[in-house]
């Protein structure tokens, strides 16, 4: 080990993971501020109170990211996975440029994918809505689904597929009862990964949502727009301890997926 | 006999410009245990997959009892394939993986059970029932696919190199119990292999191929004692390649021939052959006596000479003699428990010896007419 | 096989792929070529007006706040990161480390700018509390700068550089160094002679990773940017909806793609000269 970068990486380390959650320290000590400003009062739990029972837009906006959420992963597992299956065994024209073109959107800024769905949807005169945004995620899902199946799917025996034909099985047979349960770990993160990404997204969400059609980052992000109030810290602070929840007791879950 | 005939009617494949199998043409009779032997790349897997339905042919025919079997797709042809790499479902256990096919047919309850009990009696699985192939040994897994594959029974049985995963000793035992299995099951076999012993050991009739052609089809006694040409003589056990010159016919079944570097040897054939052609003589190295002394005379046609005995290679039951002759190596094998001659001269290395033979035991492979 | 049930499989990816994502780019392709409709929208006319824009001073001026933000918030981020990632790699308890990295990327992209928002803004922490203790008289407007947009900036990214330095460093032998100090190098002479060249596949990623996404945002500039922090994404944004300039928005977008993608080919060309090309085979025929 080099003697002086012992002095100054660690520091630099520490810098940064200071620089990283001072901020969110901030956030959470004053989410239980007495008072509307950020200067400190006294403890309370007024926010949470307010953010719980009179938030109604609030958990309206949450649900309806639920359902894009799941409904959006559902989808794109699908099509993904089944499109990943395709690709990766069997040769057929254009198959280069269908894996090239899956895996595109993945590096297109959101903004440029935003704005070409936004005109395009209103090129066929479709309302923006859930719906709308629920065929946004979908697309920007789907590179996601089938890099995560594809990387999976190379490590699988192709042998136990033509054995599975050998012994009388028909292709979509094959499909139920040996793809899918052999490849199931990839696939279930690859939805997993499809959840995540969309519960978090805004820059898309936001050009192709409809009045009324608000999800969680939106509804933050409306929030933002009048400043500071504590609420959103309280908001925040629900947030990170759910993202927290979630990964801690999906740890077991994950180590599940990646033994197989 | 329960299987299946297969005729193969010019056969070819080609991936890209490579030429993997070129026009093959045999047929294969019912409850035989046919074996195709060869090196690597000669064609012999592409062969197997084609009969299998994994591969289509470039051109030719294929006929499972005289029925054309192109058109039928892996999962309805009459045959079932033993991998290489045994291909066992991961996900299921042994009892779920002899099971796939009977689900599939929706067999009822009680009788796919018996069957399945039955089939893994028969591979001698039956404690191991519920155990994953995560967790089997090679032996087993390979059980496990033969099992897998027999609860169909199926006409016809194809297997791809089934053993080479195997260390020496399981494989022998394996390799008797797949005889054992066939005797009792009386399908057609077709087993796939580069292991000449393996072919020679269990099967009714061996095709050597290479290069993507078949170079003989015969029983293993033919093949190895009338091999059809030089690549078959060297393939199948070792032998001594040596080609000559006839110099002059001795009587009706013998010739002389002169061989370079090594002197004038006489030899049996079974056709005329013209004094000045070429000719190519296999002669298996256990045929040829070798002794430190002069070899007492013997009647009929024999070859003695002498040389020079320039490595010796011992194997406990028996000794390999390379002795040079001329300018040639002859090689010669001795078993000693039957050639144990305790009062006679012990053979040492780079010391002088005579090897002979009887010129009827050598064969000859190719005459070439000039 | 006899069939090829290939394009079965592929068919729903190939269809959505067309009809959701080609389609659109296809026809702001086309929309960048033609002509402003008066109220918003285009009008089906060839033109070049859309590229023409791209030369206003306005907008030429936005292009380069763009090269500027991208190019700082990038170098900063590879600099923070590289002494953090080596901490991290050489430490026994680089698993904890990570995880620590990876937590805050888990929060909401748009809470951790409104963590900064609740600090540095007009009514913020940092203002509260210096006006409390008399240091300022009155709040000052830290934020809608360009220097708010680097720092949250680099607060947000900083996780894509630090994760392909760290792995990088991971694979780096450390015995190398110790060789070169043995051989009479320096501190600085070996970091710059010997670890930077060798993690510099690392380095790479690390600055294309971070410049490419930077390059594209527009949330950030949208919500704590100033007029001196104009940047592609916010222009585009703003000719759609605001300006209602399609052709422009289109333009503009089309330019974003045509430098993302250079980045994205130039990476992905990098990489392959590092690293060996495993060929993938597809199932439709193999030796033997």
């Amino acid at each position: 080990m080099m003697k002086p970068k012992i002095a100054f990486a660690p520091v630099m380390f520490t810098a940064v993971m200071l620089f990283f959650y001072l901020p969110l320290a901030v956030l959470i000590v004053f989410s239980f501020n007495q008072s509307k400003t950020m200067l400190w009062s006294g403890f309370s739990l007024t926010w949470y109170r307010e953010l719980f029972f009179n938030s109604r837009t609030l958990w309206g906006a949450f649900s309806n990211s639920c359902i894009v959420a799941f409904t959006s992963a559902l989808l794109s597992t699908v099509i993904g996975t089944l499109g990943a299956i395709g690709i990766i065994w069997y040769d057929f024209k254009g198959r280069k440029v269908l894996q090239t073109a899956g895996l595109l959107p993945l590096v297109m800024p959101e903004i440029v994918m935003g704005v070409s769905l936004l005109i395009f949807f209103s090129g066929i005169r479709l309302k923006l809505s859930l719906f709308t945004i629920f065929l946004a995620h979908t697309t920007f899902d789907i590179p996601f689904v089938l890099l995560i199946v594809l990387t999976r799917l190379e490590e699988f025996d192709f042998s136990i597929i033509e054995a599975s034909h050998d012994l009388g099985a028909r292709e979509l047979q094959t499909l139920t009862r040996v793809i899918i349960p052999v490849a199931m770990p990839g696939i279930l993160s690859a939805f997993l990964m499809a959840v995540t990404l969309s519960l978090e997204d805004f820059v898309i969400t936001f050009f192709v949502a409809g009045p009324g059609a608000s999800t969680l980052p939106l509804y933050v992000y409306s929030m933002l727009r009048f400043g500071v109030s504590p609420v959103i810290n309280a908001l925040s602070v629900i947030m990170i301890g759910g993202t927290a929840v979630l990964a801690l007791s999906t740890r077991r879950f994950f180590k599940y997926i990646a033994r197989q | 006999m329960r299987g299946s005939s297969i005729r193969i009617e010019n056969i070819g494949k080609q991936f890209g410009t490579c030429t993997a199998l070129d026009n093959v043409s045999f047929t294969i009779n019912n409850g035989e245990f046919f074996s195709l032997l060869g090196p690597s790349g000669c064609g012999k897997t592409t062969l197997l997959r084609i009969i299998a339905g994994f591969e289509s042919p470039s051109n030719g025919a294929l006929f499972i009892d005289d029925v054309n079997a192109l058109s039928i797709p892996p999962n309805r042809r009459a045959t079932n394939t033993i991998f290489q790499n045994y291909a066992l479902f991961p996900h299921l256990s042994v009892y779920e993986n002899v099971a796939f096919s009977q689900r599939l047919k929706k067999v009822p309850k009680s009788e796919l059970d018996r069957k399945v009990n039955e089939f893994l009696d028969l591979v001698k699985l039956v404690s191991e029932k519920d155990r994953f192939p995560a967790q089997l040994s090679g032996g087993q897994k390979q059980r496990v696919a033969i099992a897998r594959a027999l609860i169909n029974q199926p006409k016809i049985l194809l297997l791809d190199e089934p053993l080479s995963a195997l260390d020496a000793k399981l494989r022998q035992r394996m390799l008797i119990e797949l005889d054992a299995i066939h005797d009792k099951v009386g399908i057609t076999f077709i087993y796939v292999t580069h292991d000449q012993q393996e072919a020679l050991s269990v099967s009714d009739r061996v095709a050597v191929l290479d290069g993507g052609v078949i170079r003989q089809i015969g029983t293993p006694v033919e093949i190895y004692e009338h091999p059809a040409d030089a690549f078959v003589a060297n393939f199948i056990g070792e032998t001594n390649y040596i080609t000559g010159t006839v110099r002059q016919v001795l009587d009706a079944d013998h010739i002389l021939v002169e061989v370079e570097h090594l002197g004038a040897i006489s030899a049996k054939t079974k056709n005329d052959v013209a004094v000045g052609s070429s000719v190519s003589i296999t002669l298996r190295p256990e045929r040829i006596d070798i002794s430190a002394e002069v070899p007492r005379q013997q009647s009929g046609h024999v070859n003695v000479l002498k040389g020079n005995v320039d490595e010796i290679i011992y194997s406990g039951f028996q000794s390999r003699y390379f002795v040079k002759c001329g300018g040639m190596i002859i090689k010669a094998h001795r078993q000693h428990a039957t050639n144990n001659r305790a009062e006679e001269t012990p053979i040492r290395w780079n010391e002088n010896a005579y090897i002979c033979w009887r010129a009827d035991d050598g064969y000859i492979v190719e005459a070439v007419r000039q | 096989m006899k069939r090829n049930p290939g394009p079965v499989y592929a068919a729903p990816l190939a269809l959505w792929l067309t009809t959701l994502f080609a389609v659109p780019l296809v026809i702001i392709l086309l929309y960048s070529f033609m002509v402003k409709g008066t109220y918003g929208g285009v009008v089906a006319r060839f033109s070049l007006d859309g590229y023409r824009a791209l030369f206003n001073p306005t907008f030429v001026a936005a292009a380069l706040s763009t090269l500027l933000i991208a190019t700082v918030s990038s170098v900063c981020m590879v600099l923070l990161a590289l002494p953090a990632a080596y901490h991290m790699a050489r430490s026994r308890h680089k698993n904890v480390y990570l995880l620590l990295v990876i937590i805050p990327f888990w929060t909401n992209f748009l809470i951790r700018i409104y963590a900064w928002i609740a600090i540095l803004g007009n009514n913020g922490f940092l203002n509260m509390f210096l006006v409390h203790i008399g240091i300022l008289a009155d709040p000052v407007q830290f934020l809608y700068n360009r220097n708010a947009v680097i720092l949250v900036t680099v607060y947000t990214y900083l996780p894509y550089a630090i994760l392909p330095l760290y792995s990088s460093i991971e694979k780096f032998d450390g015995s190398l160094l110790e060789a070169a100090r043995d051989l009479g190098a320096g501190v600085v002479q070996s970091t710059f002679r010997v670890l930077l060249p060798s993690i510099r596949g690392g380095i790479v990623t690390a600055i294309l990773f971070t410049f490419i996404p930077v390059f594209g945002a527009y949330a950030i500039p949208q919500i704590l940017g100033g007029s001196d922090s104009l940047m592609l994404g916010t222009v585009i944004a703003r000719e759609l909806t605001v300006t209602r300039n399609w052709p422009l928005a289109a333009s503009v977008s089309m330019l974003l793609t045509v430098v993302t993608t250079t980045g994205v080919v130039m990476l992905a060309r990098y990489n392959r000269s590092a690293t060996p090309d495993d060929g993938k085979s597809a199932k439709e025929g193999s030796g033997t």
